[in-house]
């Protein structure tokens, strides 16, 4: 399936990002996302994360291959959650590394109004330049999460 | 293993945690709690407000990993986690849906964030998550200073009065805060009482709470703490007992409602039952016009210094009173100048100076006592053992804590009656001072 044209805008957006993933014992891994890019088919994403940050998550992905994301704007709540079983890591592309200091900026704007520094978002956020890496995968399934009597939705299909 | 009682900031609310679980089939979902509460050293409760892929998940699997984030530091934790029920009422839920409400207002989510029930969680590990994380600020006081320094002036008192306002003072000068009273459970009115209070413009001593009512009634209801760290609408306090009022017709057409002193719009609350040998005595109740001004250790500090305030009420009551040598009963000089009209409800012994609400219950139902036994006796002085014993009085029990109604009945009449007052005589004994002629005025049900 692939997502709207105003899920990939939201997805790319200053939202905050969290990944999940589980090993065969179906005991779960978290980390949090510096970024997200949509292909230009929209039917694949590339999440940007820290390695030595997601180490669980990154090693869960590598032997299991599933993946759920969430992104959440704080501003409004909206929240969508997309799920994938199609997932690779790869390097990081030129290009990532700047996305990823746009989203920290479009994250900042976002949660420095409600109180947070900017010294928590940067060490919320923090990565080593050389430490950036990717899981692509392919769009499974998309839900609202956005808190109310709709939550846990699936959406249709773009 | 890293304890959770060192990462109770993580639990306040402030950064928004990530739930993870796994479906029967292996499926990974990911969801946001709003509150991942602190139960105990060895247990959490996450809020459960909607049925979820979450919920289904733990149900099938109870298995789940939680990311909580220090709001100060960003060092973040992983939490084990091994559901083990759901609670719907209680102590905990109650706690947990106050606070709910707090950061549902906070977050502009009011009436979406509803509390269906308090996810119980055993956390069978902790681990700081990798990354970077910023150095801890220095707390604003030293706790433990402040509750040394405050219990040993609460262990000087001898009595009720002075114990009172000596707890209020130490919650300013150690603790820094500046709002707050102690109201005493009246047994037989199922309300609470405010009989001391600082920070306010007006003390509010005598204004009533309901049990059950905003934090401080489901504090005394539950007789737990509730904490509420943001501005919500929903406990605010006067909106709370107003609608209570209405609902529960209190006006009988007399209009002896006397208003609650609290902030209009508290940020941060905080209700402490007061509790000695196993029984609900009052309520510890301080509040600020600050977010987030108290947090898990504060609500711990103010536990242990209700508890002494407690005991030490406790004890007092149990003090024995001077026996009365001789009781002469010397007959009071009349007093000159305009008389004043004191009117007496027997319905709900509401008592009326010229015009202005007094007291009502036990309180006034005493000051009656006394006026009676002035006007027609000329008696002046009086002791707790004598108005224990009158069946007339038809006192609550022992429990009811006949001292807090001699200081609440002493404050009001600072506050409102310059022609009457009691002035304390020694342990347990009293004078009635009455510096104009009374004219009395009964009036039966």
């Amino acid at each position: 399936m692939v997502l709207t044209d105003v899920q990939a805008a939201f997805v790319e957006s200053g939202v905050s990002i969290s990944a999940s993933s589980r090993d065969r014992n179906h005991r779960s891994s978290l980390a949090r996302g510096l970024g997200c890019r949509v292909s230009d088919d929209r039917g694949q994403l590339r999440l940007l994360l820290s390695a030595a940050r997601s180490a669980e998550l990154l090693s869960d992905v590598r032997t299991q291959r599933v993946l759920a994301t969430v992104y959440s704007l704080p501003s409004t709540h909206e929240t969508l959650q997309i799920k994938s079983s199609e997932t690779w890591i790869e390097a990081a592309q030129p290009g990532d590394a700047a996305h990823v200091a746009q989203h920290v900026a479009a994250f900042s704007a976002q949660i420095m109004p409600l109180g947070f520094s900017r010294d928590f978002v940067s060490a919320l956020l923090d990565y080593e330049p050389g430490d950036l890496v990717v899981v692509r995968f392919v769009v499974a399934a998309v839900y609202t999460q956005t808190p109310g009597p709709r939550a846990g939705e699936r959406l249709a299909a773009a | 293993m890293i304890a959770l009682d060192d990462i109770r900031a993580c639990l306040e609310g402030d950064v928004p945690s990530q739930i993870a679980t796994c479906a029967r089939d292996g499926t990974p979902n990911l969801s946001y709690a709003s509150q991942v509460h602190y139960v105990d050293s060895a247990h959490v409760a996450l809020s459960f407000q909607f049925f979820n892929k979450t919920r289904e998940n733990i149900l099938a699997h109870p298995h789940a990993t939680a990311m909580v984030v220090n709001p100060d530091t960003a060092a973040a934790y992983r939490l084990d986690l091994e559901y083990l029920r759901t609670e719907s009422q209680g102590a905990l839920f109650e706690s947990m849906k106050a606070r709910l409400a707090g950061i549902a207002s906070h977050t502009g989510m009011a009436g979406v964030f509803v509390l269906r029930g308090a996810d119980v969680y055993r956390v069978s590990g902790i681990a700081l998550m990798p990354g970077r994380v910023l150095s801890n600020p220095l707390p604003r006081r030293n706790l433990m200073t402040a509750l040394r320094t405050a219990g040993d002036c609460l262990a000087a008192c001898t009595d009720l009065d002075t114990l009172l306002d000596a707890a209020l003072e130490n919650l300013e000068l150690r603790f820094g805060i500046r709002h707050a009273m102690v109201l005493m459970l009246d047994c037989a009115g199922q309300n609470l009482y405010t009989v001391a209070s600082r920070g306010y413009g007006e003390s509010g001593i005598g204004s009533e709470t309901p049990i059950g009512a905003g934090v401080i009634g489901v504090a005394a209801l539950h007789r737990t703490s509730i904490r509420i760290s943001h501005m919500s609408s929903e406990y605010a306090y006067h909106r709370a007992i107003q609608a209570s009022a209405r609902s529960a017709g209190l006006q009988h057409g007399l209009g002896e409602v006397i208003p609650f002193p609290g902030l209009n719009l508290p940020h941060s609350q905080l209700a402490v039952p007061i509790v000695a040998a196993g029984r609900l005595q009052g309520v510890l109740y301080v509040e600020s016009p600050d977010d987030r001004a108290f947090g898990y250790e504060t609500e711990d500090a103010l536990g242990v210094l209700a508890s002494q305030v407690g005991y030490a009420m406790h004890l007092l009551q149990q003090v024995q009173e001077e026996r009365v040598e001789s009781d002469p009963h010397p007959v009071a000089p009349v007093p000159a100048g305009n008389a004043i009209r004191v009117r007496h409800y027997a319905e709900n012994n509401s008592v009326f100076i010229d015009d202005d609400y007094l007291i009502k219950g036990v309180a006034g139902a005493i000051l009656w006592k006394l006026l009676q036994d002035y006007q027609r006796l000329g008696r002046t002085d009086f002791s707790n053992r004598e108005l224990r014993l009158d069946t007339t009085l038809r006192l609550p029990d022992f429990s009811d804590n006949l001292e807090a109604r001699l200081v609440l009945l002493t404050r009001r009449l600072t506050e409102r009656c310059n022609a009457l007052a009691l002035e304390k005589t020694g342990r347990g004994r009293f004078r009635l001072k009455v510096m104009r002629p009374l004219q009395l005025e009964g009036t039966t049900a």
